[in-house]
């Protein structure tokens, strides 16, 4: 589990550009509020999570509430 | 010397003339909410032309940007007889200089449609070039969502359906151009192309993906990758200077 929220972690890091270190991002941290994460971001980690998870969500299985926190992406990733 | 003129189809471009240029470039843009997001960047690579002494035709696909066309009625037809039509104005006006193309994202794959049937571009340049046209529409169905449910836009959430069309982010998608988007798949259609070609991948990664190699060594094309933003989905503006210094 902690592999998969650093590779997470790293994923964010890498395709928001951010300038944090992936360590540096708390598992409950919400994300939208510490990363100033808006619609053209989250549609960005939602595609890393396709290509680099494997995790394809449908138009109707999307929910935002499963990107507010690195915990609540590695559930997504795990439920499916 | 900057012109923006019409030409062919009520198509709009930007014509940047250099005297004596040995190449004139055709920009091809990306499709609908991307080409505005790439607006900026595309200007700045024809002002990166210009100032190494080449020749540029900047346009707009019809529906799209200035052009005149109603976007739900549009083919990739439309747009590639559009592209041609851009090749041809501008080896009007630089009748001496060499044809290359530079497109991005769907502009890329229509640049390497077109060029595969022309014997007359020199160089084409593939900027992510949108290899599944189904992924990509579902990709942007999907960003539809996101913003609709992050801003709570009042109805926004439901897809709004005609007869004749669905809205994708707001642009009225036509049967025909879905239907023409969702065949499009570069890695399994052949290609005979002539120019010499290179493939840009831009983003976070600073290894090829697999499905730009797999394109690069079907058309034994050079490819590399450029890390930065890709500017085609930003609302702010981002340089794109890691990549001009590339093209």
């Amino acid at each position: 589990m902690e592999d998969l929220k650093l590779r997470i972690k790293q994923m964010i890091v890498e395709r928001l550009f951010l300038n944090v270190s992936p360590n540096q991002i708390g598992d409950d941290e919400p994300l939208m509020e510490a990363y100033n994460v808006d619609s053209v971001a989250l549609f960005e980690v939602v595609i890393g999570l396709e290509e680099e998870f494997g995790v394809s969500m449908e138009d109707s299985d999307f929910n935002v509430d499963s990107f507010r926190t690195v915990n609540s992406i590695a559930g997504l990733i795990q439920d499916t | 010397m900057i012109e923006a003129f019409f030409f062919g189809a009520d198509l709009f471009g930007v014509w940047r003339a250099v005297p004596g240029a040995r190449t004139a470039w055709v920009l091809a843009p990306p499709f609908a909410e991307e080409e505005k997001s790439a607006r900026r960047a595309l200007t700045e690579i024809a002002l990166s032309f210009q100032s190494r002494g080449e020749a540029s035709l900047l346009f707009s696909f019809r529906g799209q940007g200035d052009s005149g066309g109603d976007f739900s009625q549009v083919s990739l037809d439309d747009w590639q007889n559009d592209l041609n039509s851009a090749i041809e104005e501008a080896r009007r006006r630089a009748p001496d200089a060499q044809t290359a193309v530079v497109g991005a994202r769907l502009g890329a794959s229509l640049s390497l449609r077109v060029a595969s049937k022309r014997d007359d571009v020199a160089k084409l340049v593939l900027i992510e070039p949108l290899l599944s046209g189904r992924s990509f529409v579902g990709q942007q169905l999907m960003r539809q969502k996101i913003r609709a449910q992050m801003t709570g836009e009042p109805g926004a959430e439901v897809e709004m359906r005609s007869a004749e069309y669905e809205d994708l982010d707001g642009w009225p998608l036509g049967a025909r151009l879905k239907s023409d988007l969702q065949a499009l798949d570069l890695n399994r259609e052949v290609f005979d192309c002539k120019a010499q070609t290179r493939i840009v991948q831009v983003g976070p990664k600073a290894e090829v993906g697999p499905g730009l190699r797999a394109l690069s060594d079907k058309l034994n094309a050079s490819v590399e990758a450029v890390v930065m933003p890709p500017f085609w989905n930003l609302l702010d503006y981002s340089s794109p200077a890691p990549l001009i210094e590339r093209l």
